[in-house]
């Protein structure tokens, strides 16, 4: 699209004016009581009044980092992690609009499955983490596996909501003009659907990671989860809460990243 | 207006829905032939079949009994003749004006060049020329509801099923988008079968208005519709003292126990 100059009246750079200055406000507050957190941990530890055994402190937990990256285990950990959940929720996704659009296609196959679906869903996917283990043998395979199990079922549900949502009128209009199952599908099912889809992708972040996290707590020699059980068995909870804020950054980054594509989808 | 063909004919038709809980009896042995290049209106109670009877007609749904004939061949598949256009334009947001109005074309897989050469005529013709490159939402509803009859047209379909195309519209925009609909149907020489509620629109568009009975429906009365010229505006045939009495026989037999 076109930029064009706009040349506005001082009421209306008033009101952006005020937005931009909320806006202000808002990032201050958000900034602010991080700071103001990590600042009291700190001292409250310096002082001795926490243990800082059992909760660590913002210097501890930065000193770890450090130190794990002097090793050279931060960032192998890190990209092993980050691997692990970008195959996850990528392929969690596109099995999620694949089996969607299978069931959609048949209204048996979707009346037939939809209990599975119900139950599937519902079961805590970590019970299956055994069958996975032995299944799949310890490696990045289980992992994997753990990821996609999390995400790929509720990219399905999601996603054949968002199928069966379609306007029915805007379908008989398709039918009208012989439009066939397949032609419904791609032009006017599938488009109509891409802000389910990129949504749904954003949902399956936090869910792939989930089943990362589970996936190496299980199996993994490598990767964060790994750092944090490891950390968690030698009490080093310095470690564990080393972990916990490298997972926060990650989600954070990955996160922004689907949703600046969100962004980009809807114009 | 001179004799002409039977375009479609609706043959003792009746139509049953069927849900878990009832069966309903929507057409009980309906019966109502539409001619060439004729443009018929259908009022009746809601839920009377209207729409049904439109879907009929495209061979979206097949009766539970009786015929249909579109040319006097018995129709026993979707109807390529015909095409709809319904209350709300279901323009594609993800489509720009000219694709949306290729739609059609696409789908019957005719999108050659000759095909859209003439789509495009259209929109030229009737003034979307500079909206061909905008997306629905960048247009006013009468242009939207204009494009979405140009979609209807580009497929050069011989019968057009009108679904309360104008009810979403404001007044004003009702009044002259429907005006300029009939006319760009009446110039592509096309027959046109309106469902509406709409008395006065009945009678100023229509050529024949059908009055359907309450569920289970069927023709009560058809009144063709006749102003000594033919070439009324849409003010013009308001004015005119035929108009009132139309509308007071339609009025009466709606409201007929
Ligand atoms: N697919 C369906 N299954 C069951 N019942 C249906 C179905 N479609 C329509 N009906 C019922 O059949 C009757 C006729 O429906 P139809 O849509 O043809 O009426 P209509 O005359 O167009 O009504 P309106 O004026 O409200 O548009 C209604 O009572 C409706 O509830
Ligand atoms: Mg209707």
């Amino acid at each position: 699209m076109k930029k064009e100059k706009i040349i506005y009246s001082p009421d209306h750079l008033k009101f952006l004016k005020k937005r931009k200055k909320d806006a202000c406000v808002i990032y201050f507050f958000q900034i602010s009581i991080f700071l103001t957190f990590i600042l009291f941990w700190e001292i409250l530890a310096k002082l001795n009044w926490i243990d800082a055994f059992l909760v660590s402190s913002p210097s501890r937990i930065f000193s770890t980092i450090i130190e794990l990256s002097n090793k050279g285990q931060l960032w192998d950990n890190i990209g092993f992690t980050v691997f692990e959940t970008i195959l996850g929720f990528l392929f969690g996704t596109i099995l999620g609009i694949i089996i969607a659009t299978i069931i959609w296609y048949s209204p048996l196959v979707s009346k037939v499955s939809e209990p599975y679906l119900v139950v599937f869903n519902a079961l805590p996917k970590v019970a299956l983490g055994p069958i996975i283990i032995v299944w799949m043998g310890t490696n990045i395979k289980s992992i994997i596996t753990m990821a996609l199990l999390v995400s790929t079922i509720v990219s399905i549900i999601n996603i054949l909501s968002g199928f069966k949502d379609v306007n029915r009128e805007e379908i008989l209009l398709m039918r009208s003009f012989g439009a066939s199952k397949t032609q419904i599908l791609t032009k006017l099912v599938l488009p109509a659907n891409i802000s389910t889809i990129v949504s749904t992708l954003k949902i399956n972040v936090g869910m792939s990671l989930i089943g990362v996290i589970t996936g190496e707590f299980l199996v993994s020699t490598k990767g964060i989860g790994y750092l944090i059980v490891y950390g968690g068995q030698i009490f080093k909870l310095d470690l564990v809460m080393a972990g916990i804020f490298i997972l926060g950054i990650i989600a954070s980054i990955m996160y922004i990243g689907v949703a600046k594509l969100e962004h980009a989808c809807d114009r | 207006m001179n004799i002409k063909n039977k375009i479609v004919e609706l043959n003792r038709i009746s139509l049953k829905y069927h849900t878990p809980k009832k069966e309903i009896l929507v057409l009980d042995n309906l019966n109502l032939d539409i001619y060439e290049r004729e443009f018929v209106t259908i009022v009746g109670p809601s839920g009377c079949g209207k729409s049904t009877t439109l879907s009929l007609i495209s061979g979206l749904i097949t009766p539970s009994l009786g015929k249909i004939f579109i040319n006097g061949k018995s129709l026993n598949s979707i109807n390529s003749k015909t095409a709809y256009m319904l209350q709300r334009d279901y323009l594609f947001n993800w489509r720009t004006i000219e694709e949306n109005v290729m739609l059609g074309l696409e789908i019957r897989k005719i999108l050659l060049k000759s095909n859209k050469k003439y789509a495009l005529r259209l929109l030229k013709k009737y003034g979307l020329k500079k909206f061909l490159e905008c997306y629905p939402y960048q247009i006013s509803g009468g242009m939207r509801q204009k494009a979405a009859l140009i979609r209807t047209l580009a497929v050069k379909p011989e019968i057009l099923l009108l679904d309360e195309p104008f009810s979403a519209l404001d007044y004003q925009t009702r009044i002259t988008i429907s005006e300029e609909v009939k006319q760009i149907i009446n110039e592509e020489n096309k027959t046109a079968v309106l469902v509406s509620h709409d008395i006065s629109e009945a009678i100023f568009l229509s050529d024949r208005v059908v009055v359907f009975s309450n569920r289970p429906s069927k023709v009560q009365r058809i009144l063709k519709i006749e102003f000594d010229e033919n070439t009324l505006t849409v003010r013009e045939k308001r004015n005119h003292k035929k108009f009132n009495e139309y509308f007071e026989i339609i009025w009466n037999e709606l409201n007929k126990k």
